[in-house]
């Protein structure tokens, strides 16, 4: 099983410099000069010359690359053109907001999603099972963002019930029941998509299950319905497990773009916003590069979940 | 107790080689028997038919030019005359700019997916039949852009090529081209090892005519299914790039920059943001629906790898 | 004569009885009949063979019995009756109480009916412990004692192993455990032999043989192969489309069949120990499964068909203490 996870890993090598080098190149695609926002537009030119070489804009390609890495390892990504700080410190922080949300969007996501899922799967063709797999089939198609708007104006403006947006009151203690409370209305936008398709397919998959034979098998002992249910969920788990930790993964550096732009929650959409609007590249690159390395290692670390509650792929094929 | 055997011809009969094509024209054939019998189906294929000769003949039907602005009746609600869908911020009437904002919304689900297809059939079908060193890479390639989060990575392409409707679409594109790739590929492998190929090799044809008579097409079908659905998770996310600023500029009419524009006058006209989101919700539902219907038929026991932006 | 029913319910012995059974499969727009109308009984010790072909009912008839029967299959008719206790009329919870303690069944492909995410030892373990009380660790025990009864090698390391670890023979080994461990009083064998090595094949046939020997359990085994019936059976059933067309010991009804059926079918079947015997085979098509049919259901592909065949279906008729055929001409068949 070690040997898996290596050679895991090792495929993902590739993957991860390759992540770097599209970053990097992308970066460098970008139009505009530096040496404006730096300087200013009344700059004589042998200024900027010398802070282009200071700057190393014109060293080769490659040689661009290589510092460029060589430094993002060491955890120096640069300042921020902006605000002149470095771009590490800024993004970590920002991560850790986003990850709040979409962690709680996450997991209401899931638990609402395997209910329904489940119970669709058990009463199946029954008016509740109908009903949820049409709601589930529009709800894989919904825009947040329009979501997060509508629920603004029905919560907030007309009934003042929650806040508008922000992670805290402006006055306040910061408490986590402050923090609920403003959670709320982003994690209800953000919870529909991955729910609608964790529920599906954990009614595909509890359905498939039922309909095997090791389940004739268990009644055949006589077991209680829930017995055998618990035993159809365990033989599932894996699956739903891999399929829901990459969709809360996707929606974590998905949609929370979207929704942390509509609530002005400071996580990193909020400022990758913020950092397009004002070009400031290497703040972009940073939380780029940071969010896919996550993102790689999320999905590295969900595959040897689900492999480790499968048996089979466990021990690996023998007798 | 007759039995039946039951023998591959080693050659390849005429029949057979109608049958190759079983992916193209059955398709279409079995495609609109399911539009005849699944209402749910019908209907979205209804709805987005709909959407698209407004979007084609928007100059033709909308009552007003959609930037024109009517400062006199600014913000005025559903059903006030004249404007039956109200007006925005600026006295733009929504009816207008709602047709209108059908077009650009139409163009990014279906050509970055069109676009994206035809690369991912190229290169999947390429890398899947032929394999070896090549196809590896090939899938190695595709896999790098694959494992980068997909609604991150076409912003930063949008940022870094700058604001507008093509580079949108570019981004767009090569988000999608990975997993039409792998579709394809998955399809590809899974035709190579079947008897008919080595019928059609014995035979005589080449590598090449294989490949483009007999792979490609039968590899469309799933492509096809994934597509559609693709195509209302693009429109999503393009009016989400374009809700931050990054896609389309003002002052064109997009569905997406349209909720953003809504969002400052929220409190006193809520139709302004809300009827965009809608009209976004509405679409990407029906294609979602239609490509579910589609799977049904062209499709029936995939496990297409898939991912949401 | 006595109906076949009224004889089933007559023997004092039986342990399981079994009156006119109906199984039909109820989907909108067509009915399968699968069984219609079955009627049989086992007594205690007793291993009875029900012969038949693909679609003939043999299994739905073992399903029907342990009320496995899944949607759209509905049981419709008939008694079953378990030492006086009736199988079709108590609530679904008793039903549960009576399988895996008194009524035990195994399958075909073993290993596909056992949960992959658990150890064999759990299968068994689990069973104890629902239907004994048993301690985790009390439970283990047994499992490993049951397992080396059944001449497993090495029950420790099985009980730790999971199904795709094991063979099809070992497999079948620890469903068997999981079936007897608390010594029901009747076992159900669907098909369980069929797709095992012939060798192995044998084996488990004599560890069944054993089990009916000393714990006096009665069996049925359902199974499309002469081979099994000749080595375990004391008697036999032959069905057809769904009903019984000749019952009686096994020894009897191979030698001398009654019911063209029958004959015909030991026709077809190769036979090892009779080399020079030519393979014929049964000239038709058998109907569709579960089909309505009027009158015999064999009387298209039969060489002694008479016109009325086609009109009344043949009642199951004893022609001698515990040998029953449906064919008026029962007799007139002769084994090529």
């Amino acid at each position: 099983m070690l040997r898996l996870i290596l050679m895991r890993l090792l495929f993902l090598a590739p993957v991860l410099i390759g992540a770097t080098v599209i970053v990097f190149v992308l970066i460098r695609l970008a139009p505009g000069d530096p040496t404006q926002t730096l300087l200013g537009p009344n700059a004589t030119e042998a200024a900027r010359e010398a802070l282009r070489s200071e700057l190393g804009l014109n060293d080769p390609l490659h040689i661009q690359y290589g510092k460029w890495l060589w430094h993002a390892v060491q955890g120096d990504l640069g300042n921020s053109i902006e605000m002149q700080v470095p771009v590490l410190g800024i993004v970590l922080e920002r991560f850790a907001n986003t990850l709040i949300l979409g962690l709680a969007s996450g997991f209401v996501g899931l638990v609402v999603g395997i209910s329904v899922g489940i119970l669709s799967a058990i009463w199946k063709n029954s008016v509740f099972d109908r009903a949820a797999l049409f709601i589930s089939m529009l709800g894989v198609s919904l825009p947040s963002y329009w979501l997060s708007v509508v629920l603004i104006y029905v919560f907030a403006v007309k009934l003042g019930w929650l806040p508008t947006g922000e992670m805290y009151a402006v006055i306040g203690d910061r408490s986590l029941g402050d923090l609920l409370v403003h959670l709320l209305l982003p994690a209800g936008s953000a919870f529909v998509i991955p729910a609608a398709l964790i529920a599906r397919f954990t009614r595909t998959l509890v359905l498939e299950f039922i309909g095997q034979d090791f389940v004739t098998g268990l009644r055949a002992k006589g077991l209680p319905e829930w017995r055998v249910l618990n035993h159809v969920l365990r033989n599932a788990m894996p699956q739903i497990i891999g399929m829901a930790g990459v969709q809360i993964a996707y929606q974590i550096l998905g949609q929370m773009l979207f929704i942390e732009v509509v609530f002005s929650w400071p996580g990193i959409g909020f400022q990758i916003f913020s950092a397009v609007a004002s070009r400031d590249f290497p703040v972009i690159a940073g939380i780029v590069l940071l969010a896919s390395l996550v993102f790689i290692f999320v999905n590295l670390m969900i595959e040897i979940v689900a492999i480790m509650l499968t048996p089979r792929a466990r021990l690996g094929e023998s007798a | 107790m007759t039995a039946q055997p039951a023998t591959t011809p080693i050659v390849p009969t005429e029949r057979d080689r109608r049958d190759d094509r079983v992916g193209l024209r059955d398709a279409g054939r079995q495609g609109w028997a399911m539009i005849r019998h699944n209402r749910v189906a019908a209907g979205a294929a209804f709805v987005l038919a709909l959407v698209f000769f407004a979007a084609l003949l928007a100059p033709l039907i909308c009552p007003y030019p959609p930037n024109q602005p009517h400062i006199v009746h600014r913000l005025a609600f559903l059903g006030t005359p004249g404007f039956l869908l109200g007006t925005d911020g600026q006295g733009r009437d929504m009816l207008s700019r709602l047709i209108t904002g059908a077009r650009t919304s139409l163009a990014i689900g279906l050509v970055p997916v069109m676009v994206a297809a035809i690369l991912g059939l190229g290169l999947g079908c390429t890398a899947g039949f032929f394999g070896g060193i090549g196809g590896t890479v090939i899938m190695r390639l595709l896999d790098i852009i694959f494992g980068l989060p997909p609604a991150l990575l076409s912003i930063l392409i949008a940022a870094c090529l700058g604001p507008g409707l093509f580079n949108m679409l570019i981004a767009m594109t090569v988000i999608v081209v990975p997993l039409m790739g792998r579709v394809a590929h998955q399809a590809a492998t899974t035709l190579s090892k079947l008897p008919f190929i080595d019928a059609a090799r014995a035979s005589g044809a080449s590598r090449l005519q294989i490949l483009l008579r007999h792979i490609l097409p039968n590899a469309l079908p799933p492509v096809i299914v994934v597509g559609t659905s693709l195509s209302g998770m693009m429109i999503v996310l393009g009016a989400g790039l374009s809700f931050v600023g990054l896609g389309i500029q003002p002052p064109t009419a997009d569905w997406g920059r349209m909720i953003n524009d809504g969002r400052s006058v929220l409190p006193i006209a809520p139709h302004v943001a809300t009827l965009p989101g809608l009209a976004i919700f509405v679409v990407a539902s029906a294609f979602s629906l239609l490509g579910d219907a589609l799977r049904d038929v062209l499709d029936p026991r995939s496990s297409t790898p898939g991912f949401r932006a | 004569m006595p109906s076949a029913a009224e004889a089933a319910r007559l023997r004092p012995e039986a342990v399981l009885s079994v009156e006119n059974l109906r199984t039909h499969f109820v989907t909108p727009g067509k009915t399968v009949f699968a069984i219609d109308g079955v009627s049989f009984s086992l007594a205690a010790g007793e291993r009875l063979a029900l012969v038949g072909e693909s679609g003939s009912g043999k299994s739905v008839t073992a399903k029907s019995i342990m009320r496995l029967v899944r949607e759209p299959g509905r049981i419709v008719g008939g008694r079953i009756s378990l030492r006086g206790d009736d199988l079709l009329t108590m609530s679904a919870a008793e039903m549960r109480r009576i399988r895996g303690r008194r009524i035990s069944m195994i399958f075909q492909d073993p290993v596909s009916y056992l949960d992959p995410m658990f150890t064999a030892g759990h299968a068994i373990i689990e069973v104890l412990r629902l239907h004994r009380s048993a301690s985790r660790a009390g439970a283990r025990k047994q499992a490993v004692s049951l397992l080396r009864e059944l001449k497993v090698p090495s029950p420790e390391d099985v009980v730790d192993a999971y199904p795709f670890q094991l063979s099809g023979g070992m497999c079948q080994r620890v469903l068997i455990a999981t079936a007897i461990a608390t010594d029901p009083e009747v076992l159900i064998a669907d098909e369980a032999t069929s797709g095992l090595d012939v060798t192995v094949q044998a084996s488990i046939l004599r560890t069944l043989d054993a089990l009916a020997e000393k714990a006096g359990t009665a069996m049925l085994i359902t199974t499309h192969s002469i081979q099994v019936v000749r080595q375990a059976c004391s008697r036999t059933i032959v069905m057809y489309h769904g009903r019984i067309v000749e019952e009686g010991p096994t020894s009897e009804l191979l030698r001398q069949p009654l019911h063209p059926y029958t004959a015909g079918l030991l026709s077809c079947m190769p036979d090892s120990y009779r080399r020079d015997k030519p393979i014929s085979a049964i000239a038709g098509e058998p109907p569709v499964p579960g089909s309505e049919v009027q009158g015999c259901a064999f009387a298209p592909r039969c060489p002694i068909a008479r016109p009325t065949c086609n009109e009344l279906r043949p009642p199951l008729a004893e022609y001698a203490p515990g040998r029953r055929a449906a064919c008026p001409y029962a007799g007139d068949v002769r084994v090529r």
